[in-house]
């Protein structure tokens, strides 16, 4: 265009050619950049939905508090994605550079070298760099996480902190965290700017050499103004090829830390990318069929071993029995029905169904055949009613909260079932939370109702009338050590260090089992209902 | 194979059509300019 313009007429075609191409190249951008996001957000999604596979079936460590785990599902998901996002212009900034190299070469060799050189000697330092950087982002990672973990600690417990008095103490320990997170966060922000800086200043660098290179061949007359304009438009577009390389090579000793701390929450052999299948918008996987009714007959469990210490443990779960299982501090209880719900993994021992082997418990243990109600009650920032339904119909919800004796407390409750509740409506009282788990896992009409240390928090009459209530409703499996449940029970399981140190009513135990006359002098002795028992 | 790199590629193999049509649809928008160039040249 500059060679061919003339005094007296403005080039219209060249300018309106000249705009076209900008735009179309802006509207590819657009369409680019959209269609990428899917792309982007079916790759995060597989690394999130694989960890959180694994740390909630499979063998995988859960993180150390809700802040680390959003470190590490939000934040080293986004790197290990970005990483390899990186990549995705690659190959059209490799075309360009290749094509527009050769252009700039068949008029101009030497120019077309020194304009390359400053931003390959950029490249060559990044390279150099990348180990440090990786180390600072390490640090910065871990010091990060260790921020965000103090301050849901500190949400958690503010209980605890204002009994204690433990206010400034907190708020110094949280200081500490923040000003060694930040110190962190600036070298490692610093050393990857100081990359991209250092790129950026290649370009300049290159067009004033070429400038200077340029002039005495333009004297000359063998350089035109016209290859002027056309070395410096490349000049800015040759840097998308070493820049993407770069911002690769500065994000992968990132991205190196991510997928190792992602890893670290996998359990072994369990791999980070295995392609589960994921599913996006207007992508839905087909309703799962309802599990087949074979109502509970037996359960039998035999030899059942975790890696967290459960050895060859033996089970025997007779439709409306009354099962216990009972042991001290460390006993492997929860242990063993977490891992009959197959929420723990097993190393060894089989589970039947009514004499059909269980493959998998974690999908087959399931509301319509088994509920649980878990050692801690979980109440969400929702209605009474949507906590306990969880997105189920209302069929027997009465009848739920009445069986869960919570019924005279939700009759003095402002609001009754529409109260909202959780973290961000009213406080129930432990027992009351307890109670509500309870019902939510009646309302699912299970075969097998299993509960964990469920009436801890209860006074001794609402302990009474819960378990009366729930009796013989359904087949009861109940991790206790409270008296007037172990009483109540047909079978008590006695735990010792993962293995089964008695099997039987009570009563028997008493007199047979060791451990068990052991926990029973401990501190059942009085409470009371104790002396129901000899 | 460096575990990110086994990572990276399999994040990429997992959904190739998307990644691969992505890189495509940037093509275009590297290649634009060197037109660009010439027109000014």
């Amino acid at each position: 265009m500059f060679d061919h313009l003339a005094a007296d007429r403005v080039p219209l075609l060249l300018c309106a050619a000249f705009a076209g191409i900008e735009l179309v190249r802006g509207l590819t951008i657009v369409v680019a950049w959209t269609y990428g996001d899917y792309w982007w957000s079916a790759a995060a999604a597989l690394l999130r939905g694989n960890v959180l596979r694994s740390v909630l079936i499979g063998g995988g460590r859960a993180p150390r508090s809700s802040g680390e785990a959003l470190a590490r599902l939000r934040d080293d998901v986004s790197t290990v994605v970005e990483f390899v996002d990186e990549s995705v212009p690659l190959a059209g900034a490799a075309l360009f550079g290749v094509a527009a190299l050769a252009i700039m070469s068949s008029v101009d060799p030497v120019v077309t070298l020194v304009l390359v050189l400053p931003t390959v000697a950029v490249g060559l330092i990044g390279r150099l760099m990348n180990r440090r950087i990786g180390r600072l982002h390490r640090r910065a990672a871990v010091l990060g996480a260790a921020v965000t973990g103090h301050l849901g600690e500190i949400f958690t417990g503010v209980q605890t902190i204002k009994t204690a008095g433990a206010e400034e103490a907190a708020l110094e320990r949280l200081r500490r965290h923040n000003r060694l997170r930040r110190e962190a966060a600036v070298r490692d922000r610093l050393a990857t700017d100081l990359l991209g800086t250092a790129t950026g200043a290649s370009i300049e660098v290159g067009i004033g050499l070429l400038l200077l290179l340029a002039a005495p061949a333009m004297r000359r007359g063998d350089f035109t103004v016209g290859d002027l304009a056309l070395f410096t438009a490349y000049a800015g577009w040759l840097t998308a090829l070493p820049r993407t390389i770069g911002s690769i090579l500065a994000r992968m000793p990132q991205a190196a830390v991510s997928a190792r701390r992602l890893t670290e929450l996998m359990g072994p052999g369990e791999d980070l990318s295995r392609d589960g299948g994921v599913r996006l918008h207007r992508d839905h996987p087909a309703a799962l069929p309802p599990a087949r009714h074979d109502p509970l007959r037996v359960l039998r469990a035999r030899g059942l071993t975790t890696a967290r210490g459960l050895h060859g443990v033996d089970l025997e779960i007779e439709r409306g029995s009354f099962t216990v299982v009972t042991g001290a501090v460390g006993a492997g209880k929860t242990t063993l029905v977490r891992a009959l719900l197959g929420l723990e993994p097993l190393t060894a021992g089989t589970i039947c169904w009514n004499g059909a082997p269980v493959t998998d418990p974690g999908a087959f243990m399931v509301p319509g055949r088994v509920a649980y109600a878990g050692q801690v009650p979980r109440l969400f920032s929702a209605s009474l009613r949507e906590n306990l339904l969880l997105g189920r119909s209302a069929e027997g919800l009465e009848r739920a909260v009445r069986l869960a004796a919570f019924d005279r407390d939700l009759a003095r409750m402002p609001g009754g079932l529409d109260a909202v509740v959780g973290s961000r409506g009213v406080r129930l009282s432990g027992g009351q939370a307890q109670r509500a788990t309870a019902a939510r896992a009646l309302v699912r009409s299970p075969d097998l109702l299993v509960v964990d240390d469920l009436s801890s928090a209860l006074d001794v009459e609402t302990e009474r009338l819960l378990w009366e209530r729930i009796s013989g409703v359904t087949t009861l499996l109940v991790v206790s050590h409270r008296p007037a449940v172990l009483e109540r029970a047909d079978r008590v399981v006695v735990l010792d260090r993962g293995r089964v140190a008695g099997c039987g009513p009570l009563a028997e135990l008493l007199e047979t089992c060791p451990e068990m006359r052991r926990l029973w002098s401990l501190g059942p002795l009085d409470e009371p209902g104790s002396s129901a028992v000899p | 194979m460096s575990p990110v790199t086994a990572t990276a590629l399999a994040l990429i193999r997992f959904d190739l059509r998307r990644y691969l049509v992505g890189g495509l649809l940037w093509m275009p928008a590297s290649v634009l300019p060197l037109g660009g160039g010439l027109v000014l040249q």
